[in-house]
Formats: C-alpha cells, structure tokens, sequence
C-alpha cells in the first residue's frame, strides 16, 4: 500500500535554509541601501545639499518600502512555512479513514499558510480537515477512498484503502 | 499580493515619515554649523542666490576652525532672528542700515566707510546704484539704491578673535566687478 507523506524532515531542512538564504539576502540589500544612503551625504557640499538631501530621502522611502515589501513577501512567508512544517511533523497523528474529496474553499491562515478546505466521509460523518495548499498536488486525484493521517486536523500523510 | 501590500500601507507609511524625520535631521548637521564654526552673512535683497554666492566664497579656502559659509536673505529670519542678529556680516540697502544700527559695530582697524552711522559703526558700499554695480551683483538681486557691508556686533569672529569675519568681508570686497 503506497503512503505519502505529505511533511518530511528534510523538508524542513530544506525551508530552514530557504529561510536563512533569504534573511542574508534581505541583509545584504538593506545594508546596500543603507550604503547608498551614507555615500549620497559623503557626496555633500554647499552647492548640492538640497538635491542630495531630497536623493537620500527617496532613496531612503523607496528602499525601505522595497525592503518591507520583500521582508513580508519572502522572509516572514518562509518562516511561517517553516514554522508550519515544524508543527507537523511534530504534532500528535490521528489516522482516520473515509473518502476524501476538495472543497473550493481557499484560506489563507492569518500568520501562517494558505490552505485548502477537504471534506472527509467516514461513514454518515462528514469531518472538515485541511491540507496546505502548496502540497495539494501531492493528494492525487479526489475523490476516493483513503486512510489519512491528520494533525490539528491538517492532514499530514495518506494512504489508499482497497 | 496586491491586497496584502495595501494592508500594510500605515507602514509604508510610517516608513516614509521615519526617513524624513531621520534624514532631515543627519543633513540639518551636515549643511550647518554651530555660529563658532560658520561664517553667516546676511543681505537684505529679495533675490540672492545664497547657495550659490556661499559656494563661490567657500571657494576662496575657508579660515582654520570654520567649516561653511552661510548667505542668507533677510526673509530668511521671518520666524527667529536669533541667527540674524548673531550674523558675522551684513549687506544692507541706504534705506534700512539706520534701522539696523544696534546690530552692527566699528569696522575694523584698517578698514574705512563710506556711511557713517554714528558712534563709529560704518559700513563699506558694495553697491553703487548710480553706477549699478556691485559685488557679487550677478548672484545678489540689489534694488536701485546704495548697499553696505556692515560688520555684524554680536559676531563670534571678531578681529580679537579668529578674525574670520574680516577674512570674508575681504573675499566679499573682492568680488566688486
């Protein structure tokens, strides 16, 4: 019986790293812009302060709004995964069994992933889990009949059930 | 992506207001000084290219001790005139140096005026409006009448002390077309 696993060690691995690249990457462009900050005033004299203190300050807001924007979009998403993945393979495994079948809902988990809503049939039982919508893909096609692993609800592993 | 940028706008904004606060402040000590290191002249024309004119004096080599030169019109004290009434020097029209007199002092030893205010304060003309020319007349917008260098009374750069204040008053005389 084929069991996939939808959470790996190494894939925490893997996001960890993805994060720390990033966090140096977000470092090194704010450092760089700071940098330009700093060599635009080392650049001042009597004739050009007005137009290099109006360059430093534009400088200033439009690197620093590129640099939240990335921060938000790259760094805290990473580690948000990260931190979701790490919860996963740590939290207590519940296995149920039923027909599994998608939703169309689409959430996204205020600080953390987006998900995707599932359906789970377990006789007259009709349980609401969810599964992170980036590892969709890996659940095949849907609906059928499988035993699935859950955490918190979020289903972590499946199986197929003849 | 869109929404979730716009829903974090009072950022971007409190962003935008920290860099002005933040660099505002770096500059106002990058492009000015303490009056002890500063030479501050002040004219009372309505059109002086001030940055201009004070680059063209820095040109000449600043003094030991002195880091800038401040020009500055006289509408640039409309809220404060604390920094005009500590000015090293003064450029004024005929009309107004008597209003001005408490804010001036003797010229120095060696130097001699051409309008007398009495007490010794005298001033030194810069522009002769018969002729209609001056120093620095290309960067300072006179109006048609007679302006003189007065030395400013509450200088920080007298002759008893560094003496800077008659360094620029010199550059300023040579600059007479």
């Amino acid at each position: 019986m084929k069991t996939i696993e939808l959470y790996r060690p190494e894939d925490l691995a893997r996001l960890t790293k993805k994060r720390k690249i990033r966090r140096v990457l977000l470092l090194t462009l704010t450092a760089l812009a700071a940098g330009v900050c700093v060599l635009l005033c080392c650049l001042v004299n009597t004739r050009n302060a007005a137009r290099m203190e109006l360059a430093v300050i534009l400088t200033s807001i439009l690197s620093g709004w590129v640099l939240i924007t990335l921060r938000y979009e790259l760094l805290v998403l990473a580690r948000r995964e990260a931190e979701h993945t790490a919860h996963m393979l740590a939290g207590p495994r519940v296995t149920r069994t039923g027909i599994l079948d998608l939703t169309d809902v689409t959430v996204r988990i205020p600080g953390s992933v987006r998900i995707r809503r599932l359906t789970l049939q377990e006789g007259k039982d009709v349980r609401r889990l969810s599964v992170d919508a980036s590892r969709l893909r890996m659940l095949g096609e849907l609906p059928r009949q499988v035993t699935v692993s859950t955490v918190h609800d979020f289903v972590v592993a499946l199986e197929e059930t003849p | 992506m869109i929404k979730r940028i716009l829903s974090r706008f009072q950022v971007y904004l409190l962003w935008a207001l920290a860099s002005v606060l933040l660099w505002s402040y770096v500059f106002s000590f990058l492009t000015d000084a303490k009056p002890a290191k500063k030479l501050s002249l002040y004219i009372s024309a309505e059109n002086v290219e001030e940055v201009e004119l004070a680059a063209r004096l820095e040109e000449y080599g600043l003094p030991d001790g002195i880091r800038m030169i401040k020009v500055r019109p006289f509408s640039y004290a409309m809220f404060s005139d604390r920094d005009l009434l500590s000015a090293d020097l003064y450029i004024v029209k005929a009309s107004e140096a008597a209003g001005w007199r408490d804010s001036f002092r003797p010229l120095p030893d060696g130097m001699t005026g051409d309008l007398d205010l009495g007490d010794g304060v005298q001033g030194v003309r810069v522009y002769d409006a018969a002729s209609g020319t001056g120093v620095f007349d290309e960067l300072i917008g006179y109006a048609a009448e007679d302006y003189y260098l007065f030395f400013g009374a509450q200088s920080q750069h007298t002759e008893a002390g560094d003496g800077a204040a008659l360094w620029l008053a010199d550059r300023l005389l040579e600059g007479s077309n």
